[in-house]
This record gives C-alpha cells, structure tokens and sequence, in this order.
C-alpha cells in the first residue's frame, strides 16, 4: 500500500519540481488613467542636476522615469525637449552669478584634484568650456515644432512663472509656441488625463542661495504667501479642469539640502593662531566698548558683534549687513557665526584654508544665512506646503510628501537595496554636485514617492523603480 | 584520513535547504523516511544520528557512505519593482561517511565525517539585491569520533567530538556614491570543536526513545582575506585589501524521538528537533584596515523547531520502503529576511528504499522534495524585501557493507 503511493507521488515531484511559481505582481491604474501625462515645474521636472541641464539629466527626469513606470499600465508616450549638441553632452547652466558677466556655465562633474594646500581630493569641475550668454541664446533655437511636449518643466521657475507669457528664460524660449502661450497653457493644451505639479521651491530658493541678502522685495525675494497661495490654485483648477487626476509634492526645507550644510561654518585652531587674531581683532572690539560707553544701549549689539578666538573649535567671522553701520567709526559690520547658521556651497573651500576666510577675513554676507533669514525661508516654506497639501487634499489629488522626504535623507538617511543615502554633498548619493538638486539616484528615490502616492490615492499599482539600477555621479578619469 | 579528507572536503559545494543554512541529510535512509533516526538503529549512521545507538545491531563492524545531489531553486519578487529573479545555483553534493566497530558488549567506537551545515547560493552579479549578496558558498564538514556504552540492555549513552572546518565565500557589490560600484570577495576558514551526545531507552519490545543534544559550534574565522575590485582610480585608496575577522555561529540541535513497532515489518517514528537559532545574532565583519568601515550585518534569527514523522515498511528480505513527511520552521524573522540564506518555512516530503544484497552488503536510495513556502519578506538593515519561494529536488544514494 505504502509502495503504491509511492508510485504516485513520484511522477509528481517530477513534474512540479524544479522550480518555484510566484504569481506576477498585479499592475492596475487603478482609478486613474495615464495615458496622457503632462509634467509642470521647473529644474526638478526639468531634470536639472550638477548645475545644469543637459540630455543625460532629462531622460533620468522625474517625470520621465514616472511615464516609463506608467506606461505599464497604460501610459502614452511622453515627449521630452531634449539638448542635442554640445547643450545635451556639456548641459546649459542658469547661474545668476554668471549670468551677470555674459556667461553660462557648463555642468559639474568629478575629477581628480588638489586643493590651495596641494592635498589630492576629488572635486568638482565644469565640463568643456562655458559659453557666451548670447551665443548660447541664439543656438538654443525653438524646438516648439516637434512639440507638444508632457515636460513642461523649465529650470529657474517660479510659481508665478507659469503663468507669464512674457517669462524671459531661455529655457522657456525654445519651447514656447506662439504669443500670448505660457507653462501653464501649454500644459492644458495637451489635454492631458493625469499631471504632476512640482513648484515652489524657486520662491524660496533664490533668497536662500544667495544668503538672503536680496531682501525679500528683491528679485530673487520670497514670494508672498498670498500671492502663492492664489496662483496655486489657479494653477490647479486650471490643470483639473478637463477632469483630469494629477499629483502634488511639497517643498523641501532648502536649509536641508547640502547646499547649506556642506561648508562648515568654523574652524579648529592652535592657541598661537588664536592670539594672533584676538590681537587683530582687538581694535575692533575696543571700538565696540567705547560705543558702549558712550551709550550703554548698545550693549547688547556690542556682545553680538564681539570676536574672540580661543584654542579648539571657533565659529568663522563674517559681515553681517543687518548690524548697525558702524562705518563712520571705521568699524566694519562683522560678527562670529551663531548656532544654527548657515553657509552657502559657493562659500570658497580653498579662500577658507589658505586666504583666511572666516577667521583672519570675515566671509561676505551674501554667503552666510542669518538666523532671521532662515526663519524667514522656513515661515515661506511652511505656508506654501500647507497650501499645497491643502490643494491636494480638496481637489483629490495625489500628495507627496517631499519635504519629509528631505528631512530623512539631511537626518537618519536611507538605505535601498543595500545602498545607504544621506544628504552628505558627493558622499550621500542623493544630490548631484550642485548641492540643490538630486542626482538621478535621488531623483529615482523621489519618483518612488511619487508612485506610492499615486497608487496609495487612485487604488493603482504602478511598479516602481529600481533605485540601484540608475548611474551615479560620474568620475572623469 | 582526515588529513587526506580536509583539503578535499573544502571545495565541495553544499546547498541550503533546511532552516537557517542547516542540511539534513546525513544518512539516505533515514532521509527517505523524513530524515528520522533519532530513536531506532539503521547501521553506522547512529555515529550522527544518535550516538548512543552505535553499539546496536549484531554486526561487529560497519561502514555507510554516500551523499546527495542537490538541484535547488530560489525565486524572488522584488516589492517594489515587481521584477522576478531566479537563483542558478550549482548541483549541491553533500556527503557523509560512518564506521563504527564493536570493541565489546559494552563498548562501541565509531567515526562520523558528515556536512550538517552548508549552503550555496548564486544569485548573480547583476541581481537588484546584488549589493547584499552575488553569490555565497558556505561549507562545515565535521569530523566527529564517537564512543557509546551500553549501561544496560535497555538504556545506552554515546558521545563523540566534533571537529569542524568552517569555511566561506562571499561576493558582493559595494556600492559607491560616485562612479562605478566597486566588487568585494571575502573568503576564510576556521577550525572549531564541538560535540555530540546521545541517549537511547527501549521502553518495551515495540517502544523507543531517543534524545540527542549536538551542540553550538562558533564558528571563528581569524585573519580571513577581503579584497575590493575598484573600477575608479579615484576610489582605489579607500578600498585596500584587508584581513578581517568573523565568526558565525552553528546552532545546537536537540532532538527528541520515539519510534514504534507496529509489527514485524512496519515501524514508525516522530521527532520533534529544537534548534537554537537565536545565537545568531549578527555576522560582523571586523576589517583590519580602518579605512574599510566594520559592515555589522544583524542576522536575530529565533529558535525554531522542526517535527517529522516517517514510516518504514520491510517488504521483503531483500526490500524495505520508506516514506515520511517533515515541517522545518523558519528560525529568520520577517524583518531580517536576507538572500544570502533565503530560508521560509519548509515543507519535506520523503521516499526512499534500501536493498540487501548478501548478508553484508546494502544499498539505498531517497528522494526528497522540499517546498519552500511563499514568503514575503525584507532585509530592514537594508532596504531589500519582496516575496521568495523556493524548491528543492535532492536525490540521495549510500552504500553499507558490515560484518
């Protein structure tokens, strides 16, 4: 009886054996459809990364990576304004420094350097030559013919910008089609079945890059929180007026990005160096005493603005243009960096370790983030992300959560697939060379975020990406 | 011999199919019938199965040998991109060898050389999970000289040595933050002791008990080599070369079991094991060169138990048939779930024959089919998890010969 069973269930092992069978993973759109996607936003819909925009960073777009998960599950095709030439291989850089001296730059990227001390490292370098501002206006000729296009991102945008037919940006140049069209319009002419909206962060950005000294009247001021608020719902209606679904990400606090947390803000020096610049700088806090002998008020300005130097750890020196102008006394408006301060990645390394920035030279104020500065940017951010998350939640949009996202990354960091990120500039993996922007790991990341939302919001299961199977930051040999 | 034996036995590949990255198939027919043979006597094998038992039988002198061939296959779907990969792991051919010789009444000596714990697996080099694990070949042969003692007709004892050598291999990605991910192999060996006791009771002429403790074995590998594969220049210094230090611990088993005579042809057996899984905590890699970073790999594996039955049936003189059947729990929790021993709860489905030829001479044969049952599962530490499921086909031959 025992052998006749036997029998059976030999034949049996035979035939299933070998292989185990786990049944596919289900894909569904579920109530959403993706067969039109249409992306709006600026640098980070662009695919900008390592201080530019070039070919390889928009096909790792984020809305690009977004389609090609999509379109297992009945996604359209998603058509992207790519930089052919040298534009798409060299990237085209949008820095307002450079800008201002008829130049732009080129992308960064690593290679093997030596610092003023001469100490090999690997450092940032930009990428064949810069190129003359008007020069490269004129090569970027209109690619609006072979639009329409679903990535309607364009780098250096702001909220506002989206809806300014006369928004003079070369990126926004080659693809507009005719007067009086914006982002916005070209978005909606798409008639698009699903969006996604990442904007604001430009709002924030510009003021925080550049220290904060702008003022927020300026150019590259904060925007009002009333004025952003109405033109984001603006933009939203317009975006979901043909039903479409679509979703919405917030805006990361910039003072997380390492942008701001690269550049220590102090030092460590020797009991002779620090005696050499209390001796240097006695004059000046002397100066500050018979101020405050002669009005006792100032004491509290004076104990600001004092510097002192001792053995070990210090903070770095630098001009403070909110003090009193003590110029008519020959007394400059410096101070010691305080807690929580900031120092942008544009700070100079190399001015740092060898023309004593910060300790023997204060570091100019358009480096240095202030604490009210920074209140100023985390008070903007805060009230742009509650109007976001507002948006989403009253018109069922999808909602992603980037600014957690960012906080967890500049924190405990992240671990994919055995590979661990952080917010650390080269070191972390998350953000390309610039300090601001993702590098495309990162952007991966993000787009994860952003298929969760989609699928947790619609019922859908939209695969996601395989973080470890994009390129990281590449090293020139 | 075991000099002969140990250069030999380090090249062999094993396979993981049984909780953890233990193997049970240290005897064919005791694998034919649910890897039993804790409670009742089926030749020299008792040197592992229970030592205790070495002593019964009316043979002076006898030797078993034979082995197994392993095909395995490990399926895994990734969470989060949906992706299915597969294992193409090696035919795995695990073996064992046993003597024992009759000194008195009393007294038996044997010896044992058997694969008890062992696993490879290969993944890939280009997997999604290649940055925990491309590929992983991990062996223990144990040598183990054993006496047993008859106290009575009734009750017997039996303890022998372990002598263990450990050895590995690991490769994996090591990812970088910038440029092209650099490769490591880290490989070592160790010897280690252990041992291996047993007590046996026959209750009555159709009863019988039997109880085994094989104990712990740290595994300690001293001054094993790492050595990186770096693409970029830029990157070379911070990947020298290392030695480093590791130990992995081999889990005590106890087995508890009792076997009954139904009649003169059929017997049955149920044993349950404890393994004490939870001593594997973490393997840790302490590399020499501090500029390599300590990679601490938490394992927390919990203790699991294993229950089988199985059933012998003496068809004839010359035939016996065997059948048998065994849950083996998974010791990994859901959270530490890592492809470098992708391990659910088994599912072991057995057969097996012997044949006598002559009053000296015996052959046997088994079959076993395991199911890995579906698993869904991460690795926390480092953000890896989906759903695996795996199947073994092992077939097992021996030979005995006893006078």
């Amino acid at each position: 009886m025992k052998t006749r069973n036997l029998l059976y269930i030999l034949p049996i092992v035979a035939l299933t054996a070998c292989e185990p069978d786990i049944d596919d993973m289900e894909m569904s759109k579920g109530s959403a459809d993706f067969s039109t996607m249409v992306a709006v936003g600026n640098s980070l819909t662009a695919g900008y990364q390592s201080g530019a925009l070039s070919a390889d960073g928009q096909v790792n777009s984020l809305p690009a990576m977004l389609a090609a998960q999509m379109k297992q599950v009945g996604g359209g095709e998603f058509n992207q304004p790519l930089l052919t030439g040298e534009q798409g291989s060299n990237g085209v850089g949008v820095d307002a420094a450079l800008a201002a001296t008829g130049r732009v730059e080129t992308r960064l990227a690593l290679k093997g350097t030596a610092d003023c001390l001469g100490a090999a490292s690997v450092g940032p370098v930009r990428k064949g030559e810069p190129y003359l501002a008007v020069a490269l206006l004129q090569g970027m000729a209109s690619v609006a013919a072979q639009g329409p296009y679903n990535n309607q991102g364009v780098p250096g945008a702001k909220l506002t910008d989206i809806t300014n037919p006369a928004y003079a940006n070369p990126f926004f140049g080659r693809l507009k089609t005719s007067l009086p069209a914006t982002m916005l319009s070209m978005a909606t002419d798409l008639n698009a079945t699903f969006f996604s909206l990442w904007i604001g962060n430009n709002d924030v950005l510009g003021y925080a890059t550049s220290g904060g000294d702008d003022g927020p009247t300026g150019p590259t001021g904060l925007t009002d929180a009333g004025t952003f608020k109405t033109a984001y719902e603006a933009a939203v209606a317009a975006l979901t007026a043909n039903g479409a679904k679509g979703v919405l990400a917030n805006i990361p606090d910039v003072t997380s990005i390492p942008f701001f947390t690269t550049v220590p803000t102090g030092t460590s020096i020797t009991q002779p160096q620090a005696d050499t610049l209390n001796a240097a700088y006695a004059p000046y806090n002397g100066g500050l005493d018979a101020l405050v002998g002669q009005n006792a008020a100032f004491q509290a300005e004076a104990d600001l603005r004092k510097i002192s130097f001792k053995v070990g750890a210090n903070t770095f020196v630098v001009v403070d243009p909110a003090l009193t102008d003590l110029s008519s006394n020959g007394l400059p408006s410096i101070r010691q960096i305080k807690a929580g301060e900031l120092l942008t990645l544009t700070t100079s390394g190399d001015s740092i370790k060898c023309a004593g920035w910060g300790t023997a030279k204060p570091i100019p104020g358009n480096y240095h983030l202030t604490a009210a500065e920074i209140q100023k940017i985390s008070d903007a951010t805060t009230s742009y992300n509650t109007t976001i998350k507002t948006a989403a939640q009253s018109n069922g949009l999808a909602f992603v959560d980037a600014s957690s996202r960012l906080k967890e990354l500049a924190t405990t960091g992240i671990t994919l697939d055995g590979i661990s990120f952080s917010s650390a500039l080269v070191t972390g993996g998350a953000f390309s060379l610039d300090g601001v922007h993702p590098a495309t790991r990162g952007y991966a990341i993000i787009a994860n975020d952003f298929i969760s939302a989609i699928n947790s919001t619609y019922g859908a299961s939209i695969p996601k990406v395989n973080v470890g199977s994009y390129s990281t930051i590449e090293v020139e040999q | 011999m075991k000099k002969l034996l140990l250069p030999l036995l380090g090249i062999i590949p094993l396979l993981s199919f049984a909780g953890g990255f233990q193997v049970n198939l240290q005897g064919t027919k005791q694998t034919g019938m649910g890897h039993l043979g804790t409670s009742f006597h089926l030749g020299a094998s008792s040197t592992y199965f229970n030592p205790a038992m070495m002593g019964l039988g009316d043979k002076k002198f006898s030797v078993e040998a034979g082995g197994s061939f392993i095909s395995s296959s490990v399926q895994f779907q990734n969470g989060n991109t949906g992706v299915s990969e597969r294992t193409d792991n090696p035919i795995g051919t695990p073996f064992y060898l046993y003597a024992t010789y009759k000194i008195n009444d009393k007294l038996t000596a044997g010896l044992g050389v058997y694969t008890p714990f062992g696993s490879t697996v290969v993944w890939g080099d280009d997997w999604s999970g290649k940055n925990l694990i491309q590929d992983i070949s991990l062996t223990a042969i144990f040598i183990q000289p054993t006496l047993s003692y008859n106290i009575s007709d009734k009750l017997r004892v039996g303890a022998g040595l372990a002598i263990v050598r450990g050895s590995f291999e690991i490769n994996r990605a090591a990812p970088v933050p910038i440029g092209n991910d650099a490769q490591v192999n880290l490989q070592g060996d160790a010897i280690s002791f252990g041992f291996n006791a047993g007590i046996h009771y026959d209750v009555n002429e159709k009863f019988s008990l039997g109880l085994t403790h094989r104990s712990k074995v740290d595994v300690e590998l001293m001054g094993g080599d790492a050595t990186f594969t770096v693409v970029d220049s830029a990157l070379a210094s911070r990947f020298p070369d290392s030695k480093f230090d590791a130990t992995l611990p081999l889990p005590a088993t106890t087995t508890l079991g009792l076997a009954y005579k139904v009649s003169e042809k059929l017997l049955v057996s149920a044993e349950g094991s404890f393994v004490q899984w939870s001593g594997y905590e973490s393997l840790d890699f302490d590399f020499e060169e501090e500029v390599i970073a300590d990679s601490k790999n938490p394992r927390n594996y919990e203790d699991a138990m294993i229950f089988r039955v199985g059933a012998q049936y003496s068809y004839s003189e010359m035939f016996d048939f065997r059948v048998g059947f065994y849950y083996d729990q998974s010791p990994i929790q859901d959270e530490y779930f890592n492809p470098e021993t992708p391990n659910s709860d088994n599912i072991g489905i057995t057969a097996g024959l012997s044949g006598h030829i002559g009053e000296r001479f015996g052959f046997d044969a088994s079959i076993l089919y395991i199911i890995g049952t579906e698993r869904d599962s991460e690795y926390k530490p480092s953000g890896f998890g989906g759903t695996y499921a795996s199947r073994s086909v092992i077939t097992g031959v021996g030979l005995n010969y006893s006078f």
